[in-house]
């Protein structure tokens, strides 16, 4: 691809959350997988440590020659065949049964035919069913009547994160058919609409962009930071990290901007269940960063966020659950 | 009030941001990737002849004294680093050398190679004796991952108390917010602790990110992630920017222009063959044969447009304007005045 052009400066080990971390130890770091390995015969045995990167895209932010790391890595996830690790085998097993990561327990299916989709994602489907009640109520309120099919399955970006290409495709095709049925796909998962967006090549709206414009309300006091996901700021769009504050702000919410707002909360890219002691260690770092700004808690758009963040025991919502239609 | 758009967020365009919004502009910062500031030594070479009380307000903060006149410090390999301004904990006082050096690496990380740069030291005269924490950092890990909480600092003081140099030459590590940690660890162990003046790393950074963050206090709203696709350039002036970030491209109308795009990396001029072009195809470039000469023409500041007519509210500083040459290690103090140079004909218009 473009990993010629790198200058060995450094800003990408310096950029990334998994290396600066004190379990991080183990990355071999974005330079050697995403540079490095791809050119170099001998540097592309890395084997699982490879999978030690949440994909967050920090790296590819930073350097200065416009090299695209996070695809780097990627590809070199697809084309290893490493062993899989136990919870990405879980995960796999889940799939291969029940076409999601995790066990679905969301009840409140609706499948009336509407023209537009909202897809919550596995994770509003099993772990968050309260943040997808809440999202799908907004949205009905706003105007957007909406199906919740079950037919529609995990959208494969967390395969495609631990090399699983195949099965990815496959779900990919399901999914197509689903997704046929209906004018728009409206997400709040950042991770599902990239992967909607950059696989499926369809225009997945994530929720913020969605109730951006909207009169909104919210009943919060207190102050609130942000936790602005990696995939909605640095994979959608970063103008969604502004959309996100001014959303808030005109709702009502005390918004407190902190410097570290934007940095990753170790939830993706299979960190999450592949070496979940790193994703805790990242996610209590950044509670700790909350902490010091003195903040009653933080609100964010994405599910796995939400649930890394919370296992710390800081309040986290979702805009679906911070905000509601002015009336 | 006016609008106006910096494109650019390195030195150049985060000093002119600031004295802008100092003077009452609303101003917008668009700007993606590391900046050559943020790659720099983080000090500066030599004492600016332009605008020095303006530059010391704006490096002003309170997490990180400066220290200027005359100073004098050790790079990362044991040479000699002259400088006019740089953290207090990189350098001496002209005349000030310590007589004696602990040279104190992290391990086997390459951040700092103890037994060069001791050699080095002993050859100038300065006692020096290497010294190894036995604390193993990978060595792509920055060094501060090892070093987050306050018994990972205890733990090095402990460490470094038991040397008995006059001064502790350390790695470049700490973050803008963990610099007060040196004067700490200087007040624990008793001895003078110094950080080795090195490039592509913390001190480059800290300045990046100090100069940015003095930016948005005053008031600067920092657009990252983003790059000016276009330029709508009519009747002699600049109106309207294209922002392209991620898939989403949002107009922005304008008042003023200031390109603060730096030389050629990847959104500054681009290399077409020897030569060298405007990405924005609206500016007159000097494509200098030697292309640490070239960038963009100006009459006074001013860009010019392809036709050779001077663009009213449109200046460009620092790196990506042409010029007589460029210094060794001086870009630093070009890309600040060259700033101060823009903001002055901006305001005078």
């Amino acid at each position: 691809m473009n990993e010629d052009r790198c200058v060995k400066c450094g800003s990408c080990l310096r950029a990334c959350p998994v290396l600066n971390d004190p379990s991080g130890g183990l990355f071999p770091g974005p330079r050697t997988i995403g540079v490095d390995a791809p050119r170099f015969l001998e540097k592309r045995n890395v084997g699982q440590n490879a999978l030690r990167c949440t994909m967050c895209h920090a790296c590819e932010w930073a350097c200065p020659s416009g090299i695209t790391l996070t695809r780097s890595m990627l590809k070199l996830r697809s084309d290893a065949s490493a062993e899989r690790l136990p919870g990405h085998r879980r995960m796999m097993e889940y799939i291969s049964d029940f076409g999601r990561t995790v066990s679905t327990e969301f009840q409140g299916w609706r499948e009336e035919g509407h023209r537009t989709l909202y897809f919550p994602g596995c994770i509003g489907l099993g772990r968050l069913t309260g943040l997808t009640s809440a999202v799908s109520s907004l949205l009905t309120s706003i105007g957007i009547p909406h199906d919740i099919s079950r037919e529609a399955l995990c959208c494969g970006s967390p395969l495609l994160k631990i090399g699983e290409a195949e099965m990815a495709e496959d779900l990919r095709k399901r999914n197509l058919e689903v997704f046929s049925r209906y004018d728009r796909v409206i997400t709040s998962c950042p991770g599902c609409t990239y992967q909607l967006r950059e696989f499926y090549g369809i225009e997945a709206e994530h929720a913020i962009e969605v109730l951006k414009g909207s009169e909104l309300r919210s009943k919060l006091g207190g102050r609130w930071a942000l936790q602005i996901p990696c995939h909605l700021k640095r994979g959608l769009s970063p103008w969604t990290a502004e959309d996100l504050a001014a959303v808030l702000e005109g709702a009502g919410v005390n918004v407190v901007r902190t410097s570290g707002e934007d940095a990753c909360c170790g939830g993706g890219g299979g960190l999450l269940s592949g070496f979940p002691e790193t994703s805790g260690s990242l996610a209590r770092g950044k509670v700790e960063m909350y902490r010091r700004a003195g903040v009653d808690g933080v609100i964010t758009a994405c599910p796995f966020c939400s649930l890394n963040l919370g296992r710390e025991g800081i309040m986290v919502l979702d805009i679906g659950e911070a905000l509601a239609l002015k009336r | 009030m006016s609008r106006v758009l910096v494109i650019g967020n390195g030195a150049a365009g985060a000093f002119s941001a600031w004295l802008l919004a100092k003077g009452g502009w609303e101003v917008t910062l668009v700007g993606r990737g590391t900046s050559s500031t943020a790659l720099s030594t983080g000090c500066l070479r030599s004492a600016p002849k332009l605008c020095r009380d303006e530059i010391l307000e704006f490096l002003g903060n309170d997490d990180l004294p400066w220290a200027t006149d005359g100073r004098e410090g050790i790079s990362r390999i044991g040479t000699s680093y002259r400088c006019w301004m740089s953290p207090s904990h990189s350098t001496w006082n002209d005349g000030g050398a310590p007589k004696s050096v602990a040279v104190a690496g992290i391990g086997e990380h390459p951040s700092l190679p103890v037994r060069t740069t001791a050699a080095m030291l002993n050859r100038r005269g300065i006692k020096a004796i290497p010294f190894i924490m036995p604390v193993q950092v990978p060595p792509e890990a920055p060094l501060s991952s090892r070093f987050r909480d306050e018994e990972a600092w205890e733990v090095m003081a402990a460490e470094l108390e038991q040397l008995s140099a006059e001064a502790i030459l350390l790695p470049a590590m700490v973050s803008l917010r963990d610099y007060c940690r040196l004067d700490q660890l200087e007040r624990r162990c008793g001895r003078e602790i110094l950080e080795a003046v090195t490039p592509l790393g913390a001190p480059g950074l800290r300045l990046a990110d100090l100069m940015l963050s003095k930016a948005k206090e005053a008031g600067v709203t920092v657009w990252d992630g983003r790059k000016v696709i276009d330029l709508d350039v009519s009747n002699g002036a600049v109106r309207e920017a294209k922002v392209l970030g991620g898939s989403e491209v949002r107009l922005v109308a304008l008042d003023a222009l200031v390109v603060a795009t730096g030389g050629p990396l990847v959104d500054g001029l681009n290399i077409d063959g020897r030569e060298l072009t405007d990405p924005f195809g609206r500016f007159q470039v000097t494509g200098h044969e030697d292309a640490l000469r070239g960038g963009y023409d100006n009459r006074n500041g001013r860009l010019v447009s392809s036709d050779g007519q001077v663009i009213v509210n449109a200046v460009g500083a620092g790196d990506c304007l042409s010029s007589k040459g460029r210094e060794y290690g001086h870009g630093l103090n070009q890309a600040l005045e060259s700033a101060y140079r823009a903001v002055q004909t901006l305001e005078g218009s």
